[in-house]
């Protein structure tokens, strides 16, 4: 039976609790984290790029003082990198050191019957779960204490890795041919992360919880900041997050993340800056934004954006 | 739950395994807290953004109403002499209704709607008929001749009369509000099926203009499941044959013995489809809707051309590629190419002249147009010529087959030519043609 920790007793402690961990979750953050925990369903998260997807997870992992198993999906990932794979190094190895073991066992037998008989028995040896590398989906079903398995962007997998993740997020099990079926120990919290640049399969959503988050607003952003960046002052940290609020109001290439208002914030603060002018922001824009036809139309809108300010 | 029935009249999927964990999480997180309870419905039952969206405007529509009636002021508990009178002259059920709060009243309206069948309203003109039903279960006719024989009683009104006829007005107003809700979640989408039907089988030229905005919605919807259904068709055609080279090196460690084999893959290339498009007054719609198909399905077809002709053949292809209001890019271009008289020869002329050069065996090409030559030279000997280089050539007219060949119409010159000639006039019919050619080409 499974003791639930004190954190996940309701959803609203549960984003207290992650509030302490350093991550500041809305409401629904919360709920969703709690729901997922209490049903044993993975969680499907999407969002712009930036939003605190994969933080969520480590936040999670920190809440629950469980291990983060992470699983960073690309194109081609398959069952090898993502399930387990069989350690062929140590099963060439080890039938060479007991190679004249094998002669002595097979050298009394007589017989091509015989000796048959007794590889066959020889055979499951060398493929049990001694020589079965787990990767991080078997490693997450192996934890005692369980885990928290982060899926990272799923979207950039193959539509067949998808298919292959079914059986574990429905069952929490993994079939291994040679040795069978492997069921999880404890059940795992899973968080799925995407970035939405291909369509998912409905059969994953049906199985997933979903939670979109979008940008945070003024009010969460400023809170973010301080957090994360304590020495900050708080007319800056409000300066700031009006100003990328702003920003995203803006037609840009790529829309400013909360990690890049950070890192932004933590730029400021090693130059000293008190509170946003016209030329600090100029210099350090290229913190906040990553292409160049996005810094040249802001900059020239700079005093428009930063003249409004109270 | 009805609620789950509502969601998946708009159209949601929600899976029978959702209603379940739906179920468990309104246990977790109680009815008290009604934004919690969104936010949770909302992870179980919606999974996409846009799913998200109808789901709001669902939850709202089902549970909306009854906290505006829990917020409202109750303000019947007043003893009003009148009112006693009024009541006791009423049969059981209206005395019940009389005295009922708010609350009970929408109960009970609630209540003779599903006695009356109100889950089945398709149409907005059954709106009437669903009013009446309800206010007959809760025995209006008698309420009717009460306030007949009142106002007979008295004719110059008494209090008695007013607080009966406010009675009546308050249970037609509940009625009415009801019947609107319930159509709302069950009605408009059902009607909506509907309408999409129609729309499917409607000739293109013949829309109008509100309708296009919806129709646009469908032209994408469509686009939608093809891709999904030939993205994953293309897989099985892949393998080859056994590929020694490649098993051999991978097999080194195993001193050469083949323990894991490498197929070659048989490569397919991706058609290339060349649309020429007739844009003169009377196919210009059809052409539109046509691109606008072929713009949704850019993720399978992405090198698709596209070639505009009235009296001269342009190349429109980078309008395919404009993200966001494709629609309009596409009207303004075929506005500005189309107001030539036709001419086939011509365009077929620069055509071969403009794409000769790049067709092979992967090309497909598609002429979209009514073969209106207007008298002049067909140029059947360019267009035989074009067809032969490519690998596949598709004719679609949309004009129904009887007007084919009449007048100054070229059909059958071209028709020998073409590896099949489709009739192109609805969207029902163009969905199957795309559907045709995926199947043939990719």
């Amino acid at each position: 039976m499974r003791v639930d920790p004190p954190a996940f007793a309701d959803a609203q402690t549960l984003t207290r609790q992650l509030g302490d961990c350093g991550y500041i979750a809305s409401d629904e953050v919360g709920l969703a984290l709690f729901l997922a925990y209490q049903l044993q369903k993975p969680l499907l998260v999407e969002g712009p790029p930036g939003v605190g997807k994969t933080e969520l997870a480590k936040a999670a992992a920190a809440t629950l003082e469980q291990p983060l198993i992470r699983l960073q999906c690309y194109e081609g990932v398959d069952e090898a990198k993502a399930l387990y794979e069989w350690k062929y190094g140590k099963q060439l190895l080890y039938t060479q050191i007991l190679k004249q073991q094998i002669d002595q066992v097979l050298g009394k037998s007589e017989g091509l019957g015989a000796s048959m008989e007794k590889l066959h028995a020889m055979d499951d040896i060398f493929f049990s779960e001694r020589f079965v590398e787990p990767r991080p989906l078997l490693k997450a079903l192996q934890q005692p204490e369980g885990a928290v398995l982060l899926i990272d962007e799923i979207d950039k997998s193959d539509e067949e890795f998808e298919a292959l993740l079914l059986e574990i997020l429905s069952d929490y099990q993994v079939s291994i041919p040679e040795i069978g079926t492997v069921a999880a120990q404890q059940v795992p919290v899973v968080i799925l992360t995407s970035n939405q640049t291909r369509e998912l399969s409905d059969a994953l959503r049906r199985r997933c919880l979903h939670l979109y988050i979008p940008f945070p607003g003024m009010q969460q952003e400023i809170t973010i900041l301080r957090s994360r960046i304590p020495d900050i002052s708080s007319l800056l940290a409000q300066q700031m997050a009006a100003f990328v609020e702003r920003l995203r109001q803006l037609e840009l290439g790529k829309q400013p993340a909360i990690s890049e208002t950070i890192d932004w914030g933590r730029a400021l603060l090693l130059l000293h800056a008190d509170s946003l002018d016209r030329d600090t922001v100029l210099s350090t824009l290229n913190v906040l934004l990553k292409h160049r036809a996005d810094v040249d139309d802001v900059a020239a809108q700079l005093p428009q954006l930063l003249g409004s300010e109270p | 739950m009805r609620f789950v029935a509502a969601l998946r009249n708009a159209g949601l999927p929600v899976s029978s395994d959702e209603t379940l964990v739906a179920a468990q999480s309104i246990n977790l997180v109680g009815y008290d807290n009604r934004g919690q309870l969104k936010a949770a419905l909302s992870m179980v039952l919606a999974k996409t953004e846009s799913d998200k969206q109808l789901f709001d405007l669902c939850f709202e529509r089902f549970y909306g109403n009854r906290t505006a009636h829990q917020e409202s002021p109750d303000g019947s508990d007043k003893p009003d002499p009148n009112q006693d009178r009024a009541s006791a002259e009423l049969c059981p059920q209206l005395q019940h209704l009389f005295n009922a709060s708010p609350d009970e009243l929408a109960l009970a309206v609630q209540q003779a709607g599903t006695r009356a069948g109100l889950d089945s309203i398709r149409l907005f003109t059954q709106k009437g008929v669903f009013r009446r039903k309800i206010l007959e279960q809760l025995e209006w006719p008698a309420l009717q001749q009460m306030m007949l024989e009142t106002a007979r009683a008295a004719p110059g009104g008494s209090p008695t009369l007013s607080s009966l006829q406010d009675f009546a007005a308050r249970l037609q107003g509940q009625a009415r509000e009801h019947v609107d809700q319930q159509y709302a979640l069950l009605g408009e989408a059902r009607s909506a099926n509907m309408r999409d039907q129609m729309l499917m089988q409607t000739r293109i030229n013949r829309l109008q203009p509100r309708q296009k905005a919806h129709c646009r919605q469908l032209v994408a919807r469509i686009a939608k499941n093809l891709i999904k259904h030939f993205k994953r068709r293309k897989r099985y055609f892949r393998r080859g044959m056994l590929d020694l080279h490649a098993s051999l090196r991978h097999n080194v460690a195993t001193d050469g013995h083949l323990f894991r084999l490498y197929w070659r893959r048989k490569h397919r290339d991706r058609p290339r489809l060349f649309i020429v498009c007739d844009v003169s007054g009377s196919v210009r719609q059809y052409a539109e809707v046509m691109l606008l198909f072929v713009a949704s399905m850019q993720e399978l077809l992405p090198r698709a051309r596209c070639y505009a002709f009235s009296d001269r053949l342009e190349d429109i292809s980078p309008v395919l590629k404009v993200r966001g209001d494709t629609e309009n890019a596409i009207a303004t271009t075929l506005q500005r190419v189309g107001r030539g008289s036709t001419d086939y020869g011509a365009a077929l002329d620069s055509f071969a002249e403009l794409a000769g050069p790049a067709l092979n065996r992967n090309s497909v090409i598609i002429v979209l147009g009514d073969a209106r030559n207007n008298h002049t030279d067909p140029a059947v000997k360019t267009f035989q010529r074009c067809a032969d280089k490519a690998g596949r050539s598709y004719w679609l007219n949309p004009e129904g087959r009887y007007a084919w060949n009449s007048g100054d119409s070229v059909m059958a010159q071209y028709q020998p030519h073409c590896d099949a000639v489709y009739e192109v006039g609805t969207l029902a019919q163009l969905e199957h043609f795309c559907e045709d050619l995926l199947r043939k080409t990719l």
